[in-house]
């Protein structure tokens, strides 16, 4: 009876003994590892700050207007582009456009390829752009003018730039 | 089977006996050694804490520990900030590499070192030499692609400027030893090198996009009228809250040399100037706040006035009684001598106090200079210190006071912290904001603060300051043009001026105020010759306003609305 309790005692004594460590080690091995993982995000840290540092060189106001102007078409906001408030604003009926956008490029639209009329005789022959003649800008405007059409030159120049 | 009883005697029995006490003893000692084994295993196990951990440069939270804390701007754009710049040292024995390979990768990594400097140092006798301090973190990544176990980097860092020049003395500079020279570096250094601090960026009320228009526009108009030196500073007049400073000639703080000459001291703070017509806001406001003078009142600015042994014109004379408004719409130094007169010398005396001319600015730096007052007060001082001569102050001076005439007639100091984001650590450092909310004064009432926005406006609108309109703006401001005293102090340069704009917009809802002088400005085809600041200082200003407007969001106004335009007899009124 001693014996078996002897022996009970010591396997619980050695099996214990043996759990803890491992569990011991297994806590070492991590706080290895958040160690690593801390030197690493030290590390990070630095080179965040030096790309921070970087980041406010880089966007220098003196630089980035240097670059604006040769790169974008845009150009600061100036006073008459303001407007206290929304009521303040003038109705868009009669706006001229002074020049086409600078970023609408003219594109090649498909279109239909040029046949002999005697060739294809059922077909129907529609272009698939509809042109707006030059003139019809001014039209326009003078209908609007008068108030028959309700459509404002600004619409119909949208329309014909294609937004 | 029973097992076999089997006994020696005589001399075996002995040998027997002792070979088993021996078994026995040497059995004892194992059960004890495998025994301390177990408890030691066991007390390794349970008891004994692993040694601390080692951190590289952080602390046990895992932040980051550098020797100075950033400085930011409002916007959080970094201003300053201390990178790692680890310095360059050689050490002879572990050199692998013969010294003249060496040598050549080295010169080849800095541009600034020839092969024959490198190879200097690798000659010289000591056994440990530095070749270069400072280094960048690409100059370092060169050098460990040597990979030579003798060039040694120790762990140093340096202060970065980025924007460089741009905000020089705002922040001061550190030497290179890292000691604060100038600046916010030098007024708050026990707070940027806290290393408990070092994560906690001090936030400026500087705005990097507003700082840039002022000195490029002042840098412009330096040039163009050959001035000796500008200044210029925006000013947020409802909170105090410096948002651009700007002096020129300035320095580069990223070369560790503060400000080297006189002529490179920060103008807005240090620089004492007599700044003439800006401070007829000042007179005439203490006449209307001491109900001495009303806005319908006139004075006779028909002659030149004689004041103890000097005689005094006018700049832009009309040859008239002018009424109040008129005076200072057209900068008259008679009708404000006139106004002064009658407000007397304690009252003037009082209420420049008030306004906090009589001694050193609040603001966050050391370069401070005290005003330079007139060393008694009688009948000529009393005259000069009404159109703002005899009486030298620093820019900032006349800036926190305007601000205080249009905004109410609160007089905040000015601050270079962003108001809303000041950490408790800081406020010991801030005298003012330590005690509580109403750190600023009420020096004039609301209503002489609406009839000086008044008045600052039709200066804009029909006197002195018209080059400084800006379509869409009410703007109101105040031109300055005040001769310079010469090097000994004797008598005054009629050919040197300080020539200053001090304007405030919009004026109906005062938001920022903005002021630019140039110091000795020289005549152009241009302005015909003229150097007067409503020909110099006032189109500058109009240009910063007309930029910073649109980027700040204000809005226009659709017309100039001018009330009691009948106080005033002017030719060319709208309408």
């Amino acid at each position: 009876m001693i014996k078996i309790f002897a022996a009970f005692t010591i396997l619980t004594v050695m099996i214990s003994t043996v759990s803890v460590y491992s569990l011991k080690q297994a806590t070492y091995n991590l706080e290895e590892k958040k160690r690593d993982i801390r030197a690493k995000i030290l590390m990070d840290r630095e080179e965040i700050k030096v790309l921070k540092a970087e980041m406010s060189y880089l966007s220098r106001p003196a630089r980035l207007e240097r670059l604006s102007r040769r790169h974008l078409v845009l150009a600061a906001t100036t006073t008459d582009q303001l407007a206290l408030n929304v009521g303040s604003l003038t109705m868009r009926n009669n706006i001229q456009l002074a020049s086409r956008p600078v970023d609408n490029f003219q594109l090649l639209l498909p279109r239909e390829k040029p046949v002999l009329k005697g060739q294809l005789k059922n077909h129907k022959n529609i272009p698939l752009v509809r042109f707006i003649e030059p003139n019809a800008q001014e039209k326009e405007m003078k209908a609007s003018k008068e108030g028959i059409s309700l459509k404002s030159l600004y619409v119909s120049s949208i329309i014909k730039i294609g937004n | 089977m029973k097992p076999i009883d089997l006994r020696m005697e005589g001399t075996h029995q002995g040998a027997i006996e002792v070979a088993r006490n021996r078994m026995i003893f040497v059995m004892v000692l194992f059960t004890i050694g495998f025994l301390i084994l177990a408890v030691k295993l066991i007390s390794i196990g349970i008891f004994q804490a692993h040694g601390s951990s080692y951190y590289r440069t952080g602390n046990s939270d895992g932040s980051l520990l550098m020797a100075r804390a950033d400085i930011v701007d409002r916007n959080g754009v970094i201003l300053a900030t201390n990178l790692k710049a680890p310095s360059l040292a050689v050490s002879k024995r572990n050199l692998k590499s013969p010294p003249e390979e060496i040598a050549t990768k080295i010169a080849a990594i800095f541009p600034e070192l020839t092969h024959g400097d490198v190879m200097k140092v690798l000659r010289n006798k000591s056994n440990h030499s530095w070749i270069k301090r400072k280094l960048t973190p690409k100059q370092l990544y060169a050098v460990k692609q040597i990979g030579d176990p003798g060039l040694e980097t120790s762990d140093a860092e340096k202060r970065i400027y980025p924007h460089g020049r741009l905000l020089a003395h705002v922040l001061g500079t550190l030497n290179i030893d890292n000691k604060p020279l100038s600046g916010i570096e030098a007024y708050f250094d026990s707070e940027l090198s806290d290393p408990t601090k070092s994560e906690e960026p001090i936030i400026l009320s500087i705005d990097i996009r507003l700082q840039h228009i002022l000195n490029q526009e002042l840098s412009l108009y330096k040039e163009k009228f050959l001035a000796l030196g500008a200044a210029g500073i925006i000013l947020d007049v409802t909170t105090g809250e410096v948002l651009a400073l700007s002096s020129l000639p300035d320095f580069d703080p990223n070369d560790g040399k503060g400000p080297l000459s006189k002529i490179e001291i920060n103008r807005i703070s240090q620089g004492s100037y007599e700044l003439g017509s800006g401070f007829k806001t000042f007179t005439i406001a203490s006449g209307l706040d001491n109900n001495v003078i009303k806005q319908v009142d006139g004075y006779d600015a028909t002659y030149p006035l004689r004041v103890g042994g000097f005689t005094i014109r006018d700049d832009h004379p009309k040859k008239r009684w002018l009424s109040v408004p008129e005076i200072f719409v057209y900068s008259s130094n008679i009708g404000t001598i006139k106004i002064a007169q009658d407000i007397g010398i304690s009252s003037q005396k009082e209420f420049f106090e008030k306004l906090g001319l009589f001694k050193k600015t609040k603001i966050e730096i050391f370069e401070k200079t005290n005003p330079q007052l007139p060393k008694q007060w009688g009948p000529t001082e009393l005259a000069t210190t009404a159109y703002g001569h005899g009486i030298a102050v620093t820019p900032l001076h006349l800036v926190s006071g305007v601000a205080a005439m249009v905004n109410g007639g609160c007089l905040t100091p000015a601050t270079l912290l962003r108001k809303d984001s000041i950490p408790a650590g800081l406020l010991s450092l801030v005298p003012y904001r330590a005690q509580t909310d109403n750190a600023s004064t009420q020096v004039i009432s609301p209503k002489t603060s609406e009839i000086m926005r008044n008045l600052l406006h039709w200066a804009v609108e029909f006197g002195t300051g018209k080059k400084a309109k800006v379509e869409g703006y009410l703007i109101g401001g105040k031109t300055g043009t005040a001769i310079k005293p010469f090097e000994n102090k004797r008598g005054y340069d009629d050919k040197a001026v300080i020539s200053s704009f001090i304007s405030v917009f919009p004026i109906n809802e005062p938001k920022y105020l903005i002021f630019a002088m140039l110091d000795e400005p020289q005549g152009i085809e241009e302005t015909f010759n003229l150097i007067s600041a409503g020909m110099t200082a006032a189109p500058l200003v109009g240009n910063i306003i007309s930029r910073v407007g649109p980027l700040m969001g204000i809005g226009t106004t659709q017309q100039n609305e001018v009330e009691y335009e009948d106080f005033m007899l002017v030719s060319g009124t709208r309408k």
